[in-house]
């Protein structure tokens, strides 16, 4: 049974903050800043936005694309790490948000980065077994970083929703591969409002380790060589990282640019390669092949070797492209990004 | 325990209308009423429910910055109402900067969004707003 | 001529309207009540209406009545309390009227009490914002004055104003206030004034908006007038109301309650006296013109520019400043219109030498909720 995509979509908030106005809040050398992590403006989104309302909107032009009814859908999972509520699921809120029926499996998942393409898995199992007809998997964050800390000039905002199935699939998922340890590069203790990462631990034993023994190891079982795929999309704490684990699986860099949104967003967590596959499915021609590898601290990560069909271009202009949302925005300041994001603290909410 | 200062219940049952505009529409003369109704103008009780679509025109809008205790950070509060297939909705108005350089019916889509919180610790109400699709800044 | 009129206000008294922060409802309540029994000459009095929006909101009390009875030692007197929003006093003299048709006999005293000051502005805002649908309006964080707001931006778009039109109802408000010793604004105001002060919701600045304010207002209304003062009759009443839901009501420069309300009180055409609209926010009081028929639709702000309902005309428009300058007491302000165009037909100061034989009130119940419109005249 072949299973795969049947529907996407995805959501970038309209405000951007440029890392330059953070460097220069701070005192940093801007260009030092940009030259470490190549990404030139972040996404904020509203004061009155968080993972469940992104998820909301990137869930609704997934169905919208899938083109399936709500009472259709079997199962709805979301991949988070910055659940508005520490217990309360976000997947609770899309059954009635998306008028979803009550019979539905529903799940927050959690794993860093990664827990977004874990629900596309679990859902392939679910409808490979015929459990469900229709699956959501949303990947959705907007994630924390400590103000002064360099987490802030990469952390963005943002959601990607896919509906998985087995029907008119627009691509389908042919392979995974996990690859996973106990690699403490990043975490959030409970509680505490802020992040904490290794600084280079998160590079060579974190990032770049799981990355390429998915990616490797994924192509290994299939037979497969860079040169088989047309697309390679990697997670993207920064725009550093996707291009350079790319080089080092050999992969050109025309391959891994179409995929790489980090720079214009900032990295959205559990969004990040999954709002870079739902970017590339907007240009892919029907039976493009795709390389996906996602990543989540702690450690792990998730391949994907995906292949397009022809039902594909006929359902991008259906609901709002990445494409549109990367040009839509609005600049703001640093003080207006502290009220945004909720940052400046105060006794009451 | 945590002092509740907003109701619970009060939100839940609203969820249909404050998360997908749920409408009722008369079975007897078609009459599309958002807030629901018990009784329609022609006196029919009988309704079915109506998902009110998500795109429309702006037909008026305001900046409030007095605003009450429950949204004293969120201030200032644009507001709008938007006519939605023919029916008229009131709401926030969102990602809009500059209202004013809106042009006359210009197009909104309908979002989902927080709307306030109790304190710290109580619950989180989400619902509907309204956000220009162009043209604000 | 008894039979002319539903009752007479006997009696009435008012308290100067402003922040009390050293007196309660009780205290408020006791003050008026008393002042206003005694100018009745203290009649038997078979009910206590009790006109208040914010008791249990700032007072933190409900079953308000026999707190206030006891205290201002009024006994064995059943007590209903009134709340219908910020037109809390029309109703609570509208019941009374229907109280006294049924009784046939007697007197009934009516109090509106409210003090909006027991807490901070935030606060107000959030129980201001509960005058409207609190599901649909209020869960979103709107008040009245963001769809006042939306009213005045229709309206002088529809008929071509510019605000500077608009702030001439805060200016003439003030000159009047100026004039009157129960005004909480006693201070003129230039139109630089008005184009200065800050925006509450555009086009709506704080001059457009009137001022909470704590008060107390009382009436006697009796079915037969006092033999030793001069007589003055609530001659009819009318009840109008509109869409609770505001965005539903299609046409947003018109008061709809307030028309209804209009013709349900009898053709208003020629009315010639004094007129006392609710003018929560400046545009309210433009509507309410029009809505009452004084004038035609977009022609109340032309009108008022031209002096049309200054002193001195067929028809003299909120004499004492409205609520703009009286200020805004919620539950008692539509008491406090009543008690100030009784003012005006007695001829009492500062309104002497008016020589009005006619008034009439209009309380509106938030933004066109629901609306009733009083006809008074002085019965020889
Ligand atoms: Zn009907």
């Amino acid at each position: 049974m072949a299973v795969g995509i049947v529907g996407w979509g995805a959501y970038i908030p309209r405000y951007r903050i440029k890392t330059r106005e953070i460097a220069e809040a701070w005192g940093d050398d801007a260009l030092r800043i940009r030259d470490m992590y190549l990404v030139e403006e972040k996404a904020v989104g509203y004061i009155d936005e968080d993972p469940v309302t992104m998820a909301v909107e990137a869930s609704r032009d997934a169905l919208t694309r899938a083109g399936i009814a709500p009472s259709e859908v079997g199962a709805v999972f979301a991949g988070t790490e910055s659940k508005p509520y520490a217990v309360k699921p976000i997947s609770s809120i899309l059954i009635d948000a998306l008028n979803l029926k009550r019979q539905v499996y529903s799940v927050d998942m959690e794993f860093a980065c990664k827990a977004g393409s874990d629900a596309i898995v679990n859902l392939m199992g679910l409808v490979k077994s015929g459990l469900i007809k229709y699956g959501i998997a949303v990947g959705t964050d907007s994630s924390q970083g400590e103000p002064g800390e360099h987490l802030e000039y990469t952390v963005g905002t943002g959601a990607v929703a896919y509906i998985i199935g087995s029907t008119n699939l627009v691509a389908e998922i042919k392979h995974t591969y996990p690859f996973a340890s106990d690699t403490p590069d990043f975490w959030r203790r409970d509680g505490s409002p802020y992040p904490v990462h290794g600084e280079g631990f998160t590079g060579e034993p974190a990032y770049f380790r799981h990355i390429i023994g998915a990616a490797k190891g994924l192509m290994e079982e299939l037979g497969m060589k860079p040169n088989d795929f047309d697309y390679a999309i990697f997670h993207q704490p920064n725009a550093r990282f996707p291009v350079r684990v790319a080089q080092m699986l050999g992969f050109p860099l025309e391959k891994v640019k179409p995929g790489i949104v980090v720079d214009l967003i900032g990295n959205t967590y559990n969004a990040s390669a999954l709002l870079g596959l739902a970017k590339v499915l907007e240009e892919a021609k029907p039976g493009s092949r795709i390389l996906v590898v996602t990543f989540g601290s702690g450690a792990g990560s998730n391949a994907f070797y995906i292949e397009t069909t022809d039902l594909l271009p006929s359902r991008v202009k259906l609901a709002r492209t990445v494409g549109e949302m990367l040009e839509d925005k609005v600049y703001i300041d640093y003080s207006l990004y502290l009220k945004y994001r909720r940052i400046i603290r105060m006794i009451h909410g | 325990m945590v002092d509740q200062n907003l109701s619970v219940p009060k939100y839940w049952r609203k969820i249909p209308q404050y998360y997908r505009l749920t409408a009722v529409k008369c079975r007897k003369c078609g009459r599309v009423y958002f807030p629901p109704r018990a009784v329609c103008e022609c006196g029919s009780r009988e309704f079915d429910e109506y998902e009110l679509p998500r795109r429309g025109k702006l037909i008026e809008y305001t900046v409030l910055r007095s605003v009450t205790s429950d949204f004293e950070k969120q201030r200032p509060l644009a507001f709008g109402i938007a006519d939605l297939g023919g029916v008229r909705v009131f709401g926030q108005l969102v990602d809009c900067p500059n209202p004013d350089k809106l042009g006359e019916g210009a197009e909104v889509e309908v979002v989902f969004r927080r709307v306030k919180e109790d304190s710290d610790y109580g619950i989180i109400y989400y619902g509907f707003k309204l956000r220009p699709v162009k043209g604000c800044w | 001529m008894h039979n002319s009129a539903l009752g007479y206000i006997n009696g009435f008294a008012i308290t100067p309207p402003g922040r009390y922060y050293d007196k309660g409802y009780r205290e408020l309540f006791a003050e008026v009540a008393l002042k206003a029994l005694e100018a009745a000459g203290n009649p038997d009095i078979k009910a206590i209406y009790v006109a208040s929006a914010l008791s249990e909101l700032t007072g933190e009390q409900l079953a308000i009545g026999n707190v206030l009875r006891d205290y201002a030692g009024l006994r064995n007197i059943p007590s209903i309390r009134i709340e219908n929003g910020d037109g809390s006093g029309g109703f609570a003299i509208m019941t009374a009227l229907n109280h006294l048709a049924s009784a046939g006999n007697g007197c009934m005293l009516v109090v509106g009490v409210d003090k909006p000051h027991e807490v901070i502005s935030l606060k107000q805002n959030k129980y201001a914002s509960y005058l409207l649908d609190s599901d649909y309006e209020a869960y979103f964080g709107a008040t009245p004055v963001a769809l006042a707001a939306i009213m005045a931006k229709q309206y002088m778009r529809s008929y071509e104003y510019k605000y500077e039109d608009l702030a001439t109802w805060a200016i003439k408000m003030h000159e009047r206030g100026a004039k009157n010793p129960y005004a909480y604004f006693k201070r003129a105001a230039k139109l630089k004034d008005v184009l200065d002060s800050e925006l509450v919701a555009d086009p709506l600045r704080l001059y457009d908006v009137s001022p909470f304010v704590d008060g107390a207002a009382a009436l006697v209304l009796c079915s037969k007038p006092n033999p030793n003062d001069l007589a003055i009759g609530v001659i009819n009443y009318g009840f109008g109301a509109s869409n609770s839901y505001f965005a539903s009501r299609n046409d947003y420069t018109v008061l709809s309650s307030v028309v209804e309300a209009a013709k349900a009180v009898g053709p208003l055409e020629n009315f010639n006296g004094v007129v006392s609209v609710h003018d929560t926010y400046s545009i309210f009081g433009v509507l309410a013109l029009e809505a009452l028929g004084l004038c035609k639709r977009g022609s109340a702000l032309r009108l008022l520019n031209e002096g049309y309902f200054d002193q001195g005309g067929r028809v003299m428009v909120n004499l004492d400043g409205g609520l703009k300058a009286v200020g805004n007491s919620m539950g008692a302000s539509g008491v406090y219109q009543m008690a100030g165009v009784v003012m005006q037909l007695r001829g009492d100061k500062p309104f002497n030498g008016l020589n009005a034989e006619s008034a009439m009130v209009e309380d509106m119940v938030g933004v066109d909720q629901e609306s009733v419109v009083f006809t008074l005249r002085v019965v020889k």
